[in-house]
């Protein structure tokens, strides 16, 4: 990567672009921008005022104190930079592809009908089974969090309002998606990277960011948040389901929300139509649950690991 | 139809009735490195043959053939090879063998270039950023490296050849692309050591303008 790459890099993900930090540059104004310009320094400031919360957290694990978003690069913001994350721009870049309009949603016309392609046969890593599961678990999430959508995974993209393709996507990209469009007959496309081993939560969770963005949301800057930039262990801990600020943002494009729990293990991955799960009262004594899969646990403030909350086996 | 669809369709019917033996259509067998059919000549042995494009004409909701992977996006090659100082330096930069440290060095050499366009760095200072950057970036496997391009910058400036601002910029330019080319082909640095490199070197020049 040169110097040219590191401007695009930040130009793509939005960072000449945050209101709260102007430039003025256009993109025919890139090759102009040096890398010792103020510019280029407040591009760099912005990436980590937007992915503050991962900063604070490897700040702590470098150098035992929180972070300054202040443009300067330690070995905390070079392990920033490094972080797997999707590649749709935290701020919206004008004439993007990607970004289109940033206030869209799904007509009411067509919420319920949206139907989601899978054109690839398996994620490298995982069956072909399981990479259909995985993004009828992502669906799922967003049928069950809103009232008013019912949305389908089929195989190949014949007919699809949103589909997913594999490609190389380069670097520490996971993968992207466009922006809803506020148009029923868009057709959205998304890409997943081809050079990664994937697993089931691994994919569903990502593939659940994604299709928000296809729903219409931008990124948050939330680090508990599904749609933060960056993957997490707290959103694989809730396989991909979205969380308070998510819904929040959810609500604002005008979606209803359904205040439903999320999709119980067993009906995460089973296509819709079904019925969603009442809220999920646990049945067994606090102290009779035991541990297994991911999600993370904490000592205080050290972390014991992943590992998703099951009921005892009944024997 | 569209024509590349007319193209395949009428490429298929040259394959086929070519050979003569295929019964159905023949498979399509897709890989990294793109599509292929498998075709029998008239002794019955099978062989894969190239093609360029499929365009999925079925209707209905069968699966389409999996996309080929799209190329991974190369960081930015030099393409035309560097002449003067240029290929010199990545001639010199070759028999090191590191070209990730090729790519870091390259970085420093592109920021004090833009330190000498923003006027950060001058005659006075040029010497010096360059030197320390290159203490913090590359390890002692360029000492042979430096020792000529020092040879080659003192040179210069003592013919005065490093007078103002724009020279500076473009004897930096040089080597840069000449670090550059030498490292083509390589895996790329990630962003965020980049970024590293930069920070320093900035750091540096901040530092000798004080």
């Amino acid at each position: 990567m040169n110097g040219t790459e590191l401007k695009s890099f930040l130009w793509e993900k939005g960072h000449f672009h945050n209101t709260e930090m102007p430039v003025g540059i256009e993109e025919s104004d890139l090759d102009k921008i040096t890398l010792t310009s103020k510019e280029f320094a407040t591009a760099v400031r912005s990436y980590q005022d937007f992915l503050r919360p991962t900063l604070d957290e490897l700040t702590l694990q470098e150098h035992g104190r929180l972070a300054v978003a202040d443009g300067d690069i330690g070995p905390a913001t070079e392990r920033l930079f490094a972080m797997p994350r999707c590649g749709f721009p935290d701020f919206e870049v004008p004439g993007a592809a990607m970004s289109a309009k940033q206030e869209a949603n799904w007509p009411t016309a067509c919420r319920r009908n949206i139907k989601f392609g899978l054109a690839f046969d398996k994620a490298p890593g995982m069956t072909s089974d399981d990479t259909l599961k995985a993004f009828i678990g992502a669906i799922n999430n967003w049928n069950y969090a809103l009232s008013d959508l019912t949305a389908v995974v089929q195989r190949g993209r014949t007919g699809a309002h949103i589909w997913a393709g594999l490609g190389r996507l380069g670097g520490s990209t996971l993968a992207w998606s466009y922006l809803a469009q506020s148009n029923c007959r868009a057709v959205l496309e998304q890409r997943y990277d081809n050079d990664r081993t994937w697993s089931l939560n691994f994919l569903s969770t990502v593939a659940s960011h994604e299709i928000g963005h296809a729903l219409g949301l931008p990124h948050n800057r939330d680090g508990s948040a599904l749609m933060y930039p960056s993957i997490h262990s707290k959103s694989l801990g809730r396989r991909g389901y979205p969380n308070n600020t998510d819904l929040g943002q959810a609500r604002g494009l005008g979606y209803s929300l359904s205040g439903s729990a999320p999709p119980s293990l067993d009906n995460q991955y089973r296509p819709m139509p079904h019925t969603p799960d009442e809220p999920d009262e646990p049945d067994v004594p606090v102290n009779e649950l035991v541990f297994r899969g991911s999600f993370e646990a904490f000592d205080g403030d050290r972390s014991l690991g992943e590992f998703i909350l099951a009921r005892k086996p009944k024997v | 139809m569209n024509r590349i669809a007319q193209h395949i369709l009428l490429g298929l019917a040259i394959l086929v009735g070519s050979i003569g033996v295929i019964a159905g259509p023949p498979p399509l067998t897709i890989t990294d490195a793109g599509y292929f059919l498998t075709v029998l000549d008239t002794d019955g042995v099978p062989s894969l043959v190239r093609i360029e494009t499929v365009v999925d004409l079925r209707d209905g909701d069968e699966t389409p053939p999996t996309s080929p992977d799209e190329p991974k996006p190369d960081p930015e090659q030099p393409a035309e090879p560097p002449a003067g100082i240029s290929a010199d330096a990545a001639e010199w930069s070759a028999s090191i063998g590191d070209p990730k440290g090729a790519q870091k060095y390259a970085l420093v050499f592109e920021t004090v270039r833009d330190g000498a366009i923003d006027g950060k760095v001058n005659t006075a200072t040029v010497y010096h950023v360059l030197h320390s950057a290159a203490d913090s970036v590359i390890d002692e496997n360029w000492q042979p490296f430096r020792r000529k391009l020092s040879d080659y910058l003192v040179a210069k400036m003592q013919e005065g050849g490093l007078s103002n601002a724009t020279v500076i910029a473009n004897t930096l330019e040089a080597v840069r692309y000449g670090l550059a080319y030498s490292a083509r082909g390589s895996e790329s640095i990630t962003p965020g050591e980049a970024l590293a490199v930069v920070s320093k070197t900035n750091s540096i020049i901040n530092e000798a303008s004080e």
